[in-house]
């Protein structure tokens, strides 16, 4: 019987060989399924715009409501998206640690801790609600925007004011200066300061570039603005002088640290001086891009560049971010 | 089979008796072909290679007169210090952009550089936008032009990055050619005579790319390529004439390859055929089939020389054509049957390699199997020599060897060993690509001036070659609604997390840019606008001073149908399919109502589509070309299980060479197709000579012992085999020298199919015939050991009876 069987098979065997290569010709289709497009910690469209220090911590923010977020001083990054995925301009952060990450058409989200984020949305104007800057100052955060947007926000970011100019004004950044002075960098060269915690704003005009930003070292403040305008001032801001133009490229931020004085700007341009006064002198350290760079954040390990290009410069060096990219 | 029997000797007795008017049909037909092939083609055709009915293809050509570029050339004009911001590197691209204009087929719309029209500085003033060219009709002849022009780069993302590198050394100058003037044999040599003329070339470095640039290189090593044709081929014929030891033994060979490629090319010329270089390769196996063939001829005919003493050769050579007429006919019928399955794959090249192969491989039918018996009819003194040496040893040691392996227990050991073997290389098979395998070329060397250049590109640059989608929007102004552009930019931020893709660009880009420019360059605003009529708005500002042109890389003029374009550094087979993967993911997960979103176009786009009809159709094209085998043993030898043993060389020779080109990183493309389908035949063909030849002892002889049988064919068949092998395996390696890469491979892959056949069916199958005992072999057989085709698992023991000389 077995070897019957095994006969039959035999018989069949070549046949079903036969049979297998016709069904393969016509049946068997290969198809292909690589591995799922992860979102990487850094896409190359990614545009940053601003970011916030808190101890080691750093928080960054930009296009697509990309949030990074390094626990290390840098070393390590975890990307987060916001919901919506919209623009996000601006992030502050408490010493208390709460967060507020200001967008376009008055567009805010907030977040004590490692709580979930919540949004909220500003009264704006219709025609123009992007919201340019926030910053927490003296207990307080302060947001500025198109259309003279102005807000002041309580500690833990649950309660808001609008302080609006009622003003077609550009407000581009707020910033902290002298015995408590308030200070906003706008449009039309206009430099805005308040003396009494933002109830009332005198202004000075400096020239017709916009300004878009302002920086102040004890009674030294620095304002930058577009086509390389740089403006001093050595008596906490109640007269300012205009530099001779060392750029003419747009210069988007000005900070202090350790006595030395950084701009940044569009198309690669970084400069530094010990004395502002004189002689500031263009920095390319390796790795630098000619894209723009946004903001500079001082830290305790040097400062840190935010634009399309992330890093920190320390020494005479540019340490690039994310390094493990 | 007797019926078959005896129509084959009346054929031969025909052939042989009408000697003289085979003779003359063949002569005048050959003469009549050979006129014919003054008028032969030899060039490679952009439309030949390309799958007109898939998806892509259609996109590609419904949308190449404005989105695609089909046959696009890059130079880079690279600093070899500094920056491009000197008047004498800025004249040079200038130069090159206005030289172009002069080169055959060029479309002088389709010039892009920094010295064109094209490429322009977007200023925002209190007017608006105002959009001018960068470097066009002068160059900048002041410090603070030149700083200008910097800065105007720096600030056009559609310009920096894109035609002009990131550290601002070099630049790109783009060039398409219309598609029906194209002629790489033209375009490739007077664009490289244009750079070669460059004023300042200890200042700058010029580098080429481009499909058209790729196939000029092919143009270019044509005279090359026919020199190592021809080398080769007189390699093979030295060696047939050294091992032969007669001059019959190399002319006939030689007589049988010309006349088939005189018929095959002629009947092709006739067709309207072209003759593309690459394929080349395929016309050398086929020659090499013929010269198998024809001394397989000539082998059995000394053979039975030597056996009958003083012979009539004319009855000498009507009984060679007669008892090989069945494993010669059958070997071609699969040789051809195979190749005709790669008509199934829908590419018009393959279609035509794959009926003039056809055709050339049934033309051998003439050129070995009738007129190689014809002429040996006509040999006067079939004992004497040529020459003194004697170097049969060589081959005597290597059928020593096979002749060990069957009388000895060994034999039992080949199945297993084979089979592991088998096993082994199945596994590194399975890792083969279908498309490249690698970067830059596969065509030339990865060293080569081509693939460099191209590297040099891909480094600086965020790709030499593209592939675009198309959105259709079925109404006017579609492509300006918000979610439509915002769809583009997700689009393309998506399909950049492929690393092989180094950037895309959309109408998108345009927009964000013309808004961020409008608000004083402030990057915060580099976003669309929120409604189409800002959208409208935004474009119209950008038009201002534009030509009407400008945006038709990117959008029809009516706003209708706009495209994303992708740039890759690479076009391996595995990169496309996972970009076609992705980008059909994305549209899935993100339908856009009212758009049509459509894959793919560019050159990218139809190499894709090649790759998807490869990937689809090659099992298809292998499983039948299989079936084709089966198919010609089944009616031949009317047994199925003739069909099954014949595919295990076939299956040693495939698999043991899909596992060396995945190896080698060689990848399955619509080069390599021709040759693996050919190989499918050409695995089999030895073993049909081999175990033919044990059959046709057995039927001459049916009280022989198995072992005679197998060690008379081996004797025989396995002499023409070694020679064969070994002569055709030792001429391909000319190949190796071949400046064109693919060439090389083609040609240690047909020795390695050669020197595997060639070893399989001597070592293999005859100990496999042994153990096994199929009944198609052996049924003729008196002796004891004939089984049935019932009892074909039944080993034989008794081998020991065997171990005798």
């Amino acid at each position: 019987m077995f070897s019957s069987l095994g006969g039959w098979l035999a018989r069949l065997a070549p046949w079903m060989v036969i049979g297998g290569l016709a069904y393969a010709a016509v049946f068997i289709k290969p198809s292909v399924d690589p591995v799922p497009l992860d979102q990487p910690l850094l896409e190359r469209r990614d545009a940053f715009f601003d970011g916030a220090v808190l101890g080691s911590n750093i928080w960054i923010v930009g296009q697509n409501g990309a949030l990074l977020t390094s626990e290390d001083a840098g070393q390590h990054w975890v990307r987060e998206e916001l919901p919506q995925r919209s623009n996000l301009q601006s992030i502050a952060v408490s010493p208390a640690g709460q967060k507020v990450v200001v967008g376009n058409e008055g567009q805010m989200w907030v977040r004590v801790l490692d709580g979930p984020w919540k949004h909220l949305e500003l009264q704006v104007s219709d025609l123009a609600g992007k919201l340019q800057n926030v910053k927490f100052i003296d207990g307080e955060f302060w947001v500025v925007g198109e259309m003279g947007a102005l807000f002041r926000g309580s500690a833990d970011a649950s309660d808001w004011q609008m302080l609006g100019l009622d003003e077609d004004i550009n407000l581009n950044f707020i910033s902290a200066g002298v015995d408590g002075d308030l200070w906003i960098a706008a449009e039309f060269g206009r430099l805005l300061r308040s003396r009494d915690g933002g109830r009332t704003w005198s202004v000075q005009e400096l020239g017709s570039e916009s300004l878009r930003a302002l920086h102040f070292h004890d009674s030294t403040g620095i304002a930058v603005g577009n086509r390389g305008q740089v403006f001093i001032s050595h008596d906490a801001g109640d007269h300012w002088k205009q530099l001779p133009a060392f750029t003419s490229e747009h210069l988007f931020d000005v900070v202090e640290r350790d006595g030395q004085w950084l701009v940044t700007g569009a198309r690669g341009a970084l400069f530094r001086t010990d004395d502002p006064e004189r002689q500031w002198q263009a920095w390319a350290p390796e790795g630098l891009d000619m894209s723009y760079h946004n903001r500079l954040l001082a830290t305790a390990d040097g400062v840190v560049l935010i634009g399309q290009q992330l890093g920190l410069l320390h020494g005479d060096q540019l340490q690039i971010w994310p390094g493990e990219q | 089979m007797n019926y078959l029997a005896t129509r084959t000797a009346r054929l031969s007795a025909w052939a042989i008796r009408h000697r003289l008017l085979v003779l003359s049909l063949v002569g005048l037909i050959t003469l009549g072909f050979a006129l014919v092939l003054s008028g032969l083609d030899i060039r490679t055709r952009f439309s030949d290679m390309v799958p007109h009915d898939h998806p892509y293809v259609k996109v590609h050509q419904k949308y190449q007169d404005s989105f695609a570029a089909s046959n696009r050339v890059t130079i880079l004009v690279k600093a070899r210090e500094g920056d491009i911001f000197r008047q004498e590197i800025l004249r040079e691209i200038q130069r090159i952009t206005v030289g172009l204009q002069q080169v055959q087929g060029v479309n002088p719309m389709q010039i892009t550089s920094l010295a064109s029209k094209k490429l322009k500085r977007v200023n925002a003033s209190s007017e608006g936008i105002e959009t001018r060219p960068l470097m066009w009709p002068d160059l900048p002849s002041t410090a603070e032009q030149m700083r200008d022009l910097r800065q105007a780069v720096l600030n056009n993302p559609l310009v920096y990055g894109l035609f002009v590198d990131r550290d601002l050394g070099s630049a790109l100058i783009q060039v398409d050619f219309y598609d029906h003037l194209v002629d790489y044999s033209k375009i490739f040599p007077q664009i490289q005579a244009l750079l070669d003329a460059s004023p300042v070339a200890d200042q700058v470095s010029l580098h080429l790319v481009g499909e058209p640039i790729l196939y000029g290189w092919v143009s270019h090593y044509l005279d090359e390529t026919v020199g190592i044709a021809i080398l080769s081929l007189v390699a093979m014929l030295v060696l047939l004439f050294v091992f032969a030891r007669t001059w019959r033994g190399t002319i006939l060979p030689l007589i049988a390859g010309v006349v088939a490629a005189i018929w095959a090319l002629g009947i092709g010329t006739l067709l309207g055929y072209n003759f593309d270089p690459l394929v080349i390769v395929v016309a050398f196996i086929i020659t090499a089939r013929a010269f198998s063939h024809s001394v397989q001829m000539i082998t059995r005919f000394d053979d039975l020389v030597l056996e009958g003493g003083e012979p009539d050769t004319r009855k000498v050579a009507e009984q060679t054509m007669r008892e090989l007429f069945r494993p010669s006919m059958l070997g071609l019928y699969a040789d051809a049957g195979a190749i005709l399955c790669v008509m199934l794959t829908p590419i018009p090249l393959l279609h035509k390699v794959a009926i003039v192969g056809a055709i050339w491989v049934m033309s051998i039918t003439v050129s070995a199997v009738f007129l190689t018996p014809v002429l040996l009819s006509y040999i006067r003194r079939p004992q004497g020599y040529a020459h003194p040496f004697n170097l049969d040893g060589f081959m005597r040691a290597i059928l020593v060897g096979a002749k060990w392996v069957v009388r000895s227990r060994a034999r039992y050991w080949v199945g297993p060993i084979t089979l592991v073997f088998v096993a082994g290389c199945m596994f590194e098979a399975t890792r083969i690509n279908v498309g490249d395998a690698s970067d830059g070329s596969p065509i030339l060397w990865q060293d080569s001036q081509f693939n460099r250049d191209s590297a040099l590109i891909n480094q600086l640059y965020p790709g030499s070659e593209q592939m675009f989608v198309v959105l259709e929007g079925g109404e006017l102004d579609a492509m300006k609604r918000p979610e439509v552009l915002d769809w583009m930019l997700r689009f393309s931020r998506y399909m950049e997390r492929q690393p092989e893709i180094g950037g895309a660009v959309s109408l998108a880009d345009i927009v964000i840019d013309i808004r961020r420019n409008l608000y004083e360059g402030n990057p915060r605003y580099g976003e669309l606008g929120a409604s189409s009529m800002e959208n409208g708005e935004l474009i119209s500002f950008y038009m201002q001073g534009a030509d009407p042109d400008d945006l038709n890389q990117f959008v029809d003029v009516v706003f209708n149908n706009a495209s994303v374009t992708l740039f890759f550094r690479d076009h391996k087979g595995d990169t496309l399919r996972k970009a076609t993967h992705y980008a059909n993911q994305f549209i899935a997960e993100n339908p856009l109502e009212g758009v049509e979103v459509k894959l793919f176009g560019g050159v990218l786009g139809i190499i894709a589509a090649v790759n998807e009809i490869l990937l689809s159709d090659q099992i298809e094209a292998i499983a039948l070309a299989f079936l084709v085998v089966v198919t010609c043993c089944l009616v031949v030898y009317r047994s199925s299980v003739s069909g099954i043993f014949f595919i295990i060389p076939v299956l040693i020779s495939n698999v043991v060479t899909f596992a060396f080109m995945a190896w080698q990183g060689i990848g399955m493309s619509i080069s390599t197709l021709p040759v693996v389908a050919l190989g499918i035949g050409l695995g089999v063909d030895y073993a049909f000579y081999i175990v033919d030849s044990m059959k046709e002892y057995l039927e001459k002889h049916p009280e022989a012992e198995h072992l005679d049988a197998v060690l008379q064919s081996l004797g025989s068949a396995g002499r023409g085999v070694v020679l064969t092998a070994f002569t055709l395996s030792a001429g391909v390696l000319f190949w190796s020298f071949s400046s064109l890469r693919f060439q090389a491979e083609m040609g240690m892959l047909i020795g390695l199919w050669l020197a595997v056949s060639a070893l399989t069916s001597l070592f293999v199958m005859p100990s496999l015939a042994l153990v096994f005992k199929p009944n198609f072999i052996f049924g003729a057989s008196q002796s004891n050991h004939a089984p049935t085709e019932g009892n074909l698992t039944n080993l034989n023991t008794s081998g020991n009876e065997y171990e005798r000389v």
